[in-house]
């Protein structure tokens, strides 16, 4: 009898099918074993080949329904008969499976560590070769442990396995910049969430956040119904700072905040202003007024003294300076509307001292290994949101382009990596801007001075080619358009067979990690955010016991 | 526990054999599992026939013909086998007619009493029942063998129909099925229909049975669907 190769052997892993045809750069052909249900292979899923040698770490990537005798399709066996349907099925009828190997791990190397025998695919399994489902051990064995190294931090579950965690390697995943796409709503700030919850709790690098909807600071949403979850400030108390550009809107939500940013007309420049050219409608032209202003009143007070100018002073710049009048008034008209609008948070400092500056404030607390939130409040319109991030990153850019060189000339230790996350990252690094842009300076090279970007963003195409394909390890959520995965996908070998499986991710909490970060691509149901688990996992401890020890420090306290 | 007498084999062949029913008018069903206790030669000589030398009506005949006889055959053997040695096969034509093939019958026109009563010389004395049976495998040290037997079924051996246990563990391997669908003496697709309902009646209807000889067939007749289908209609339960 045709017994199912599974069965009376419970503790082998359990066998799918069995290669039939396949290259190294088609990816691999496998026939689904008869027992198997076309419905239980899901695009996405982790299977692992037992080549003769080696060990062949694997994502179906397509799945197809095949059928090898002729006449068949032109005269299906009908619904009654359900003998020959079952007869049928899996034999001239049959489940044709596509898998891309990523990973190959040599035989000989079981029980060593594998993270030094993993190698990148090279070569295709012989013909017949089983496939298997993964087990948790060879998930573990790719991605690493939790427990074993504090390097690895748990982000979700591979399909259909709910015992084991995959990991990201946080080491790497700080080494280079990063990017978490996906379209609205698919779960980007819970993800974002997670993995600063991760290099916060592990500690491999201080986090600046841009914190464009104050959903990361005390306390974010959740759709759905459900009360809201815990920010970052509540897991980890003083090692998270809140700065906010709207304390009248941290109040409101009875989300307390550090420290006020308010930003001075001297920290503005022109590169500033050049990154709003289109929010503010600005002419080319427009730049090269602003350079002739530079000149005229130097840096630090050239938008101060534009916006007090009168007609009069305007004619006699522009006779002085060779500026055509026309232009210059029209920078000034449209300056005054960044003031006007940036009014709650830009300071003109010719008029109006103010106490602390806030870049200053932001970078004692990097470099004192704190994590940074800024909140925007109410203020989330993208004019006012870029302005502000571009100035400050600019600022802390500077910095750390000068700790860096002073610590490869030998006089100070290297700067903390820093990681500055960044909302709807395709307005700084559109392929207009991304050249001009401090946050384009940094997605291209900044690694090098330990200053990595967090790109999160629900429209991949627009971010400058150039800059994807530098970016380290992508998590992305469910896309639907194809420009978005084309974009995703730029700068990954072999990446057709990732296109289905991105494109039929559910919508929510599942994600496709690929990149630096993770040995290989991986298709995961995302970690629940700010459940029991969670908390325990950073550290805080479980409700019960915590209010045992509230009680307890009541009754010390005053007896 | 042997079943009844059925038939005695009066030409065989590697691939078949013609047997005498042992009732006129009544041959073994079409498509029904057969079995002939089988003495082949010294090399496949079961243990089963040795533990039953002192009844084996052929150990004589085996010595004179040049093979070991029963005390060669003793030696060694320690394995209890399940199945006595014996080629198996599968019913797959009958007919009655003359002992004399040389003489056609003619019609009496007259009823069933009537003939008896009558014409009581034309039974066993001048009919016959014969029936043929193409050869599907044979047992060895216990185990069946999906192969041809290495030499054909004797003349005048005793055919017996096979056990439900017998049928059970023959078509536990349906590798005999190519066989049946390549043999030219028979309607190959009513006899492998017929066969199939045989074991599933053996296996107490047993669905997943008629599914993977199915499957089976369908692998062989992969290029055919039209004549697995044929087989598949005439199988499935209603």
């Amino acid at each position: 009898m045709l017994e199912h190769l599974n069965e009376g052997n419970p503790g082998a892993r359990h066998e799918v099918g069995q290669i039939t045809s396949g290259s190294l750069t088609k990816g691999l052909r496998m026939k689904l074993h008869p027992s198997e249900s076309v419905e239980d292979i899901r695009a996405g899923k982790f299977v692992v080949v037992d080549g003769e040698k080696h060990h062949y770490f694997s994502m179906i990537t397509d799945v197809e329904l095949s059928t090898s005798g002729s006449g068949i399709e032109d005269n299906p066996p009908s619904r009654q008969n359900r003998l020959l349907q079952s007869v049928l099925s899996g034999t001239t009828a049959y489940g044709t499976v596509e898998l891309r190997p990523m990973l190959m791990l040599p035989k000989e190397a079981d029980g060593m560590d594998p993270e030094d025998n993993l190698r990148p695919v090279k070569t295709i399994p012989a013909h017949f070769s089983p496939v298997h489902n993964a087990t948790s051990q060879d998930v573990s064995r790719i991605f690493g442990e939790e427990q074993k190294d504090p390097k690895y931090f748990n982000i979700g579950t591979p399909l259909d396995m709910e015992d084991i965690a995959v990991c990201l390697n946080l080491e790497r995943f700080v080494e280079r910049s990063n990017g978490i796409f996906g379209k609205s709503g698919t779960g980007k700030t819970f993800l974002t969430r997670i993995a600063l919850c991760g290099i916060i709790k592990n500690q491999k690098a201080v986090n600046l956040v841009f914190d464009m909807h104050s959903e990361y600071g005390w306390q974010g949403d959740f759709e759905g119904g459900r009360a809201n979850v815990r920010g970052l400030k509540q897991y980890f108390g003083d090692r998270v700072a809140v700065f906010s550009l709207d304390p009248d809107s941290s109040r409101r939500r009875k989300a307390p905040i550090d420290f006020e940013v308010k930003i001075p007309f001297s920290q503005i420049t022109v590169e500033d202003i050049i990154l709003l050219q289109n929010e503010l409608n600005l002419t080319p032209t427009a730049l090269e007024t602003c350079y002739a202003l530079v000149n005229g009143f130097g840096e630090s007070k050239w938008m101060s003294e534009l916006l007090r100018m009168d007609s009069e002073s305007i004619l006699t710049f522009c006779e002085a300076n060779n500026v055509h009048q026309g232009s210059l008034s029209a920078l000034q008209r449209k300056l005054r509307v960044l003031s006007e609008s940036c009014k709650s948070f830009l300071v003109d400092d010719l008029q109006q001292k103010i106490d602390e500056d806030a870049v200053k404030q932001i970078l004692s607390y990097l470099d004192g290994g704190k994590n940074v939130v800024l909140e925007f409040g109410q203020h989330t319109q993208p004019l006012r949101y870029m302005l502000v991030a571009n100035v400050l990153t600019r600022r802390i850019h500077e910095s750390y382009v000068r700790k860096k060189e002073e610590s490869l000339g030998g006089e100070k230790a290297a700067p903390h990596p820093l990681v500055i996350t960044i909302e709807e990252a395709h307005k700084f690094l559109s392929p207009a801007l991304a050249s001009q842009t401090i946050f384009g300076t940094i997605a291209r090279e900044m690694r090098k001075y330990n200053v990595t970007l967090l790109v999160v963003d629900q429209r991949p195409s627009g971010i400058d080619p150039e800059i994807l394909s530098q970016v380290g390890t992508k998590i992305t959520c469910l896309l639907n358009d194809d420009r978005d995965i084309d974009a995703v996908l730029t700068g990954v070998s072999n990446s057709s067979g990732l296109r289905g499986v991105l494109a039929s991710l559910d919508s929510k909490q599942q994600a496709l990690v690929l990149g630096h970060a993770v040995p290989m691509p991986v298709v995961i149901r995302t970690r629940d955010y700010d459940n029991e688990e969670f908390r325990q996992s950073m550290g805080l401890l479980p409700k019960a016991e915590l209010r045992k020890q509230i009680m307890e420090d009541i009754e010390r306290d005053f007896s | 526990m042997d079943s009844e007498i059925i038939g005695e084999i009066i030409e065989a062949s590697t691939t078949d054999f013609t047997a005498e029913s042992k009732e006129l008018h009544s041959p073994p069903a079409f498509g029904s599992f057969v079995k002939v206790v089988w003495h082949g030669g010294a090399e496949s000589v079961s243990p089963v026939a040795a533990d039953q030398g002192e009844d084996d009506p052929f150990d004589s005949f085996r010595q004179a013909a040049g093979g070991f006889g029963r005390a060669y055959r003793d030696e060694g053997k320690s394995v209890a086998p399940t199945l006595e040695p014996a080629i198996y096969a599968i019913v797959c034509q009958a007919s009655t007619g003359p002992v004399d093939t040389g003489r056609r019958l003619r019609a009496f026109w007259k009823d069933e009493e009537e003939m008896r009563e009558e014409h009581p010389e034309l039974s066993e004395w001048l009919l016959v029942t014969r029936f043929q049976a193409l050869t599907i495998g044979h047992s060895l040290n216990g185990t069946v063998q999906q192969l041809l037997p290495p030499q054909p079924a004797k003349l005048f051996s005793q055919v017996r129909n096979c056990t439900k246990e017998e049928i059970t563990e023959i078509t536990s391997r349906l590798d005999f099925l190519r066989t049946l669908i390549n043999s030219r003496n028979a309607p190959a697709e009513e006899v492998i229909a017929a066969c199939m309902l045989k074991a599933y009646e053996a296996r107490n209807n047993d669905f997943d049975f008629l599914v993977s000889a199915g499957k089976e067939l369908a692998g062989l007749l992969k290029d055919d669907y039209d004549r697995l289908q044929a087989i598949i209609r005439r199988v499935a339960p209603c």
